[in-house]
């Protein structure tokens, strides 16, 4: 089964420009907003591979839909890659400074785009399956190798006991 | 269709670089082509310059410059990032005037490729 990205750009050309990108490799889900993309966020976020967003939308702008999106903890890690005209340093840096992992410059490169969402995803993929190795399946809880994996430094921190 | 995909390389379009992107889809370039011409792809940002609203203006001419880059339009892409450049800028009479030169260069481009759009439509 096709992993799915959510696409999200106001401009119906850049998005079937994407989405011929991506549609070989990844199930495509498209918003033509903010708003959409995070209604789409909410009904797909358990099976989302990752988002590709345009910074400029008309409704919610790419930097709240990043905002609203990694308030919520357990989808921090999620792979947000931001989309826009080449030269937006500011917008980049901005965009990453909120937890974007990525940036695609328009016009867009197909290799370059897709090394990156892969690149990004394989990422997001083995710290989610590492994360789970060190937790018990039924609670959640860390489970003795994750527990001293997350003392340890805590310990060697701590000042001298006398 | 090579017709097609000639002229536009004799307006300067970077149709390989485009076709790439459209995995090799000439049909889908065209249709874009088609629906971008079709929408009166200044008639924004011509708008939003006459009501002198600089942000509006700075966001549509960036979606402008965006989709002209991605349809490999190249002298079209170049003058809409001059535009987008100025208008970030905040020179908004030195835009008015670039956007009056466009007015004329996207009409003449589509005049050209105009016979080839709508023939796949």
């Amino acid at each position: 089964m096709k992993r799915i990205v959510l696409i999200a750009d106001d401009s119906t050309i850049d998005r079937a420009i994407l989405k011929s990108i991506l549609q070989n490799d990844y199930a495509v889900q498209e918003a033509a907003g903010g708003e959409e993309a995070l209604s789409l966020f909410e009904r797909f976020k358990a099976d989302l591979a990752a988002i590709i967003l345009d910074i400029h939308m008309p409704d919610i702008d790419g930097f709240e839909v990043i905002k609203k999106i990694t308030v919520d903890p357990k989808w921090r890690q999620l792979p947000i890659i931001v989309a826009s005209a080449e030269g937006d340093v500011k917008q980049q840096e901005e965009a990453l400074r909120l937890g974007a992992v990525g940036f695609v410059s328009k016009p867009y490169n197909r290799p370059i785009l897709l090394h990156t969402l892969a690149n990004a995803i394989s990422l997001h993929e083995m710290a989610a399956l590492a994360n789970s190795i060190k937790r018990d399946d039924l609670t959640g809880l860390y489970n003795r190798e994750g527990f001293i994996e997350a003392a340890t430094p805590l310990i060697e921190m701590a000042p001298p006991f006398n | 269709m090579d017709e097609a995909l000639e002229t536009l390389k004799r307006l300067g379009c970077d149709v390989d670089g485009t076709l790439d992107r459209l995995v090799g889809d000439e049909d889908l370039y065209l249709s874009l082509l088609g629906s971008f011409f079709g929408g009166g792809p200044l008639e924004i940002v011509s708008a939003d310059l006459a009501s002198n609203d600089l942000p509006a203006a700075s966001a549509s001419s960036h979606s402008l410059k965006g989709v002209t880059l991605n349809l490999g339009l190249g002298p079209l892409a170049d003058s809409a990032v001059r535009l987008n450049d100025l208008l970030k800028q905040g020179h908004l009479e030195e835009a008015k005037l670039l956007l009056a030169d466009m007015e004329g260069s996207f009409a003449s481009f589509y005049q050209e490729i105009k016979p080839y759009l709508e023939t796949k439509s």
